[in-house]
């Protein structure tokens, strides 16, 4: 089963959700397990909100973002590019404590912790002037249960 | 989003349907804030949340527990449910099976 959909995308508010139910679209048209392309479509919203919230600011203009979906043998990919300053979101966004009462949370870093939950591999690359954020689940095997 | 607000006694029941992504969080916030007394969201047409709804839910707690007064969440879709438990929110958030069980302990 191979398959592949690319999508360009604005840095406006409303376009993560826009994008994220496309993959949901493409997920349930390639019959890709519903647990999986929920757990994805997160990992890949909390992306996009990020790119949308922090990656350009002034120069919106001149914004390039791109988001290919693909499934090849039993691997789903998800690539999200864009052309904002360098920003690793991997490694950038501290790690939320998740142990802590509703009190003494931080409003923040949540999204990211999910999608390193949610999703098998993440990989950030600085290529050609470009962030590249690569999501990668393979379909064998049930993704991992996120502990208590 | 949609959401509907109902009075059950002592109670104020918002039911709530659709996406708890960023657009959805913030008019889930709108809907909720200023709401006094006890308050349950019941979240059964919800099949997505982020992070964005987790802040949401979060800010909604904050307030409860500023004013002493319970919140609690019931019939969460699997989905949901396996979101709060890998952001720990099923530690400090109060949720039920169902809407009667729900209002049953809330009193």
């Amino acid at each position: 089963m191979d398959a592949a959909l690319e999508v360009g995308m604005k840095p406006q508010s409303s376009e993560p959700r826009r994008v994220a139910e496309l993959f949901e679209r493409f997920g349930a048209e390639h019959d890709l397990p519903p647990k999986i392309v929920m757990r994805m479509e997160l990992a890949l919203d909390e992306v996009l909100t990020n790119v949308v919230s922090y990656a350009f600011g002034e120069d919106a203009a001149d914004a390039q973002i791109t988001v290919g979906m693909y499934i090849s043998g039993s691997l789903v990919r998800i690539s999200i590019e864009d052309n904002g300053p360098p920003f690793n979101p991997l490694t950038e966004a501290a790690d939320p404590d998740v142990e802590l009462p509703a009190e003494e949370r931080e409003i923040g870093g949540l999204g990211i912790h999910l999608a390193k939950t949610f999703v098998r591999t993440l990989r950030y690359e600085r290529v050609d002037g470009r962030n590249r954020l690569t999501l990668e689940q393979p379909l064998d095997g049930q993704p991992e249960e996120p502990s208590e | 989003m949609n959401i509907e607000k109902i009075t059950q006694g002592a109670v104020t029941v918002f039911a709530v349907g659709g996406r708890l992504d960023a657009p959805g969080a913030r008019q889930f916030r709108e809907a909720v804030s200023g709401a006094v007394g006890r308050i349950l969201l019941d979240v059964a047409d919800v099949d997505y949340i982020s992070s964005a709804g987790l802040r949401a839910l979060m800010e909604v707690q904050r307030d409860s527990a500023a004013q002493e007064e319970a919140l609690a969440l019931c019939n969460l879709h699997p989905h949901v449910r396996d979101v709060l438990k890998a952001s720990g929110f099923l530690g400090f958030l109060a949720v039920h099976e169902d809407r009667a069980s729900a209002l049953e302990s809330m009193g």
